[in-house]
């Protein structure tokens, strides 16, 4: 799959540090076109509305989780093939296993840095 | 000698239970109570705001650190020196990336609220239980056991630093079968 720059992303976490922080590492990336939504049940909504290319999405918010909104993601026909890549400090073994078996493309553990970040979505569309 | 206990000495055993009880009811009450004898507030709904307060000024100061590390990634781009700009523009990255200490620590504070709210409500309890009075200040609502999300069983927060996996531990589980 190979990576298109412009493409929208949304980026989902409760803390706002999380999201600005996620936002600048994108930007350095050269992705630019983000928005962001603080809970499954907000991104769940502008998910529908909108043909995003991508989802970076944390785990553990109220009131739906990012596990709860993976598992609407790929149960909806219209989503279900859109890469939806986990950031999350759940990183116990159950958690990833339980992410991989509902369809999560790749799962990164907070913290974390760029070159995470990039070899994530470069193990998702490719090199670039 | 026999073994049975006389009335005398069933009457005293039954007094110091009694003394015990008192003494341990002042004791739980006084964790319950909004100050100690100095006046200061100590007590359990205090130290919850003590902590929502370290996470306030935390997050305050993170969001400062972060508009700074923004104006230097972006005049690291306007540099004349392109290396010099480049090698600025990652450390700038850097400091985004810590950043999410925030977030993190964050998450620990709000597990640590969460036990000293479930401590509260159960003392409150047990004050009710052993017949004391609290302050019409300390609420006490009843212990939710129930589940409340389907994955409530799988969100345990951050990791302590000697079970926390690497990101090359779960790159390996993840891509395992």
């Amino acid at each position: 799959m190979a990576i298109n720059k412009a493409m929208p992303i949304l980026i989902v976490d409760d803390y706002k540090t999380m999201l600005r922080i996620v936002r600048g590492l994108l930007n350095q990336l050269g992705f630019n076109n983000i928005d962001e939504a603080t809970d499954g049940t907000m991104a769940w909504d502008m998910v529908q509305k909108k043909p995003y290319g991508l989802i970076v999405s944390d785990w553990n918010m109220e009131p739906m989780s990012g596990f709860e909104f993976l598992k609407l993601v790929r149960t909806n026909p219209n989503t279900k093939q859109l890469p939806f890549i986990m950031v999350t400090a759940e990183s116990k073994t159950e958690n990833i296993i339980a992410a991989k078996q509902a369809g999560v493309s790749n799962y990164i553990v907070k913290p974390f840095n760029a070159q995470t970040l990039k070899q994530k979505l470069e193990a998702v569309f490719g090199a670039f | 000698m026999s073994d049975k206990l006389t009335v005398e000495q069933l009457e005293t055993e039954i007094k110091k239970i009694a003394q015990f009880i008192a003494e341990a009811k002042l004791e739980i009450v006084a964790i319950s109570l909004p100050e100690d004898k100095s006046g200061n507030d100590k007590n359990l709904s205090n130290a919850a705001i003590e902590l929502t307060e370290v996470v306030r000024h935390t997050e305050e100061a993170t969001n400062t650190i972060m508009d700074k590390a923004e104006a230097i990634m972006l005049m690291a781009g306007e540099l004349a020196d392109s290396n010099a700009g480049a090698a600025l523009g990652e450390h700038a990255v850097g400091i985004l990336e810590a950043c999410s200490f925030q977030d993190i620590t964050g998450q620990r504070i709000k597990k640590v609220m969460s036990t000293l709210e479930q401590i509260e409500l159960r003392v409150g309890r047990l004050v009710k239980l052993l017949g004391g009075d609290l302050p019409d200040s300390v609420k006490i609502a009843s212990i939710d056991t129930g589940k409340r999300r389907a994955d409530e069983d799988l969100l345990n927060g951050p990791q302590l630093g000697k079970d926390k996996p690497s990101q090359a531990d779960v790159d390996k589980l993840f891509s395992s079968n």
